[in-house]
């Protein structure tokens, strides 16, 4: 009994362990970029690192006030929030339609919603720049929305309809008997069913606008810039103001956790439980 | 009330013919079983009743009204999913009030409607609760409700209580005999289950293979099936099935004869179906012997099969429990049977009721009958 005991307690000190070992790996890259953010140019380029620093916020208001990067923010709050809004819009009708309807090279479309995400986006760069120049809208809002679109909508598509598969199809018949229209099943019945999955690729496309670097670097110049373009503009030759960089790093990340964990509110498992057997 | 006619219905997946040719009529206000094994068409004609499946040709009429090609929620009808199919993210009121927030009636009559349906299934104290929260029992009763609310000419039950404990099963199934005569509406249910067919309905509809082999009373179908079909399927313990010989009018078992019958038919093989019920041991020789070699004890009966000696033939019957100290297991038993019990098919397995005995006809042959 004793042995046993002993054994369990092992196995579970060693778990701790291992845990802990993950954690720090996973938390402190976020350690290191608050903390650089915190420090000057000369305590962050000390060797060996200062664990214990004189604590400024001079990097947070020289990015923010002196650089403007609160206007990229919002740049990129613009970009992030219309495009997860126009691949939720697009993309639930599209993935319901999968899941429900038969039609004529429907497994066609589903595999070519994901070819576009076999393509390195760095092949696309250059087609992309060309035809956004010739119809002027480069450095503009929509230019990135829209590009950002065609990279979510695939994932929005595939997440949901998976979702929407596994939604029993009894819920749909039995309100077709009560005269619900395909439009009021997917309205009342099945959105609401699929909320883990529609938060879930709200998340992934989300995250995907609201850090993507390169296309922000090559469609956009000022009006339009977003954080992470700015971020990286703070680089200039052999001048890297680290402190600044994660600040701005920071400032970028802040958002994405309070969005996750305003999103992670609605992937309460086992919302179906009960609708059938 | 309605009635529901099908008129030479046929149905196709594919190349696929699952309904061959239907032709049935349900009775205003009846309580017609469809039962038949998996895979018989027996939901098919359930989903084409409510318009879930096109019929691929002939008509469906309810109430007079032809509804081949109407939508399911104008024909008139409710259906109680197998899987009860509850709106998991809506309470039970509003699950039993969606189908009329769809017909766009007044909120307060909705109210009204909802709390009597629910009345009606003992639920007004569960109306706030999601269906998660509710047990198998609740959940199936929330599902009548929701068929109730709507007033339908027709309802529809596709195995509905095949998700629930045995016990609870017949308390329910006693609840949806009571709704039908409380509300006298017309109710099609499917079900493999023969006690529920049994027990419920005022009309059996037996089915195989995509058609009705016969569509009768409970009673009938037990007692005077037409096809050995129906005769095997209906009735647990199976039926006995025994081969008999017919050689111009006298009928025998295992070259034993044991009644004669006025035939034309000069020669030929048959086959002699024997309900459990209609064998009883019998302490002298009786037409058939052999050893138990299984027995099942429910209590108010007793069932045993019993090996037929020289014969590769395994037959059960139902013994009383006084007997039951006559049967442990390889014990030699007699059997016998009273010849009028006796339903006789032909090799096709068709119903041959020209050659059986009925009690006004006197046997000729009685001497080994009783043994």
């Amino acid at each position: 009994m004793r042995a046993v005991s002993q054994k369990k307690r092992n196995s579970t000190a060693s778990q701790g362990i291992l845990l802990l070992i993950i954690l720090v790996f996973c938390i402190f890259p976020f350690y290191w970029m608050v903390t650089t953010s915190l420090k000057d140019q000369i305590v962050a380029l000390q060797t060996p690192p200062a664990w214990v620093f004189e604590v400024t916020f001079g990097n947070y208001t020289e990015v923010l006030f002196k650089d403007g990067v609160w206007e990229n923010l919002l740049n990129s709050l613009i970009i992030a929030v219309c495009t997860t809004f126009l691949s939720i819009f697009l993309g639930c009708p599209a993935a319901f339609a999968l899941a429900r309807f038969e039609f004529r090279g429907k497994k066609d479309l589903w595999f070519w919603f994901i070819t576009n995400r076999m393509v390195s986006p760095i092949v696309l760069a250059l087609p992309f720049f060309l035809i956004v120049r010739n119809l002027k809208l480069l450095d503009t809002h929509l230019v990135l929305i829209l590009i950002y679109l065609t990279f979510n909508l695939p994932i929005v598509i595939w997440i949901c309809t998976d979702q929407f598969r596994a939604i029993p199809r009894d819920l749909d018949e039995a309100a077709v008997i009560e005269g619900a229209s395909q439009w009021r099943i997917f309205r009342s019945i099945c959105l609401p069913l699929a909320a883990p999955g529609v938060a879930v690729s709200g998340i992934f496309s989300f995250i995907f606008s609201w850090n993507e670097l390169m296309y922000a670097l090559v469609l956009t110049r000022n009006n339009a810039k977003t954080a992470p373009a700015m971020a990286v503009s703070f680089m200039e030759g052999y001048n890297l103001p680290y402190g600044k960089i994660m600040a701005t790093s920071t400032l970028i990340v802040i958002p994405v956790i309070i969005f996750a964990l305003i999103a992670s509110k609605q992937l309460v498992r086992g919302l179906t439980m009960g609708a059938v057997k | 009330m309605s009635a529901v006619v099908f008129s030479g219905v046929t149905k196709s997946f594919g190349s696929t013919l699952v309904i061959p040719n239907l032709d049935l009529t349900v009775e205003s206000g009846s309580f017609t079983v469809l039962v038949g094994p998996s895979g018989c068409g027996k939901s098919t004609v359930l989903r084409m009743i409510a318009g879930l499946e096109d019929v691929s040709s002939g008509r469906i009429s309810i109430d007079g009204e032809d509804v081949t090609d109407l939508e399911p929620s104008s024909r008139g009808i409710a259906m109680v999913f197998q899987s009860y199919a509850l709106y998991p993210h809506m309470t039970v009121a509003e699950n039993i009030g969606f189908g009329l927030k769809l017909g766009k009636l007044p909120k307060t009559e909705i109210e009204q409607r909802v709390l009597e349906a629910a009345t009606t299934l003992q639920l007004e104290n569960l109306l706030e609760r999601r269906p998660r929260e509710l047990s198998g029992g609740q959940r199936q009763r929330v599902a009548i409700g929701r068929a109730i609310v709507r007033q339908p000419k027709v309802f529809l039950f596709d195995e509905p209580l095949s998700n629930l404990d045995a016990k609870l099963r017949v308390q329910t199934r006693a609840e949806i005999a009571q709704l039908h005569r409380r509300i006298k509406a017309t109710f099609i249910y499917v079900t493999h289950d023969q006690v529920e067919a049994m027990t419920m309905s005022d009309r059996i509809a037996v089915m195989m293979d995509g058609e009705i082999l016969q569509c009768d009373a409970p009673s009938v179908i037990y007692e005077d099936p037409d096809d050995i079909r129906v005769a095997e399927f209906i009735g647990s313990p199976k039926i006995n099935i025994l081969p008999i010989e017919h050689n111009e009018g006298i009928l025998s078992l295992f070259g034993r004869s044991f009644g004669r019958v006025s035939s034309v038919i000069k020669k030929d093989f048959f086959q002699m179906g024997l309900r459990p019920e209609a064998l009883c041991l019998s302490k002298s020789d009786g037409m058939l012997s052999g050893s138990i070699v299984h027995v099942e004890n429910l209590g108010a009966e007793v069932y045993a099969q019993v090996d037929l000696t020289d014969q590769d033939v395994r037959v059960t019957f139902r013994a009383s429990p006084a007997e039951r100290h006559l049967l442990s297991l390889g014990a030699l038993v007699s059997l016998r049977f009273n010849p009028t019990d006796a339903m006789i098919f032909d090799a096709q397995g068709e119903r041959q009721r020209s050659l059986e005995f009925s009690e006004a006809k006197p046997l000729k042959i009685a001497y080994d009958v009783y043994g």
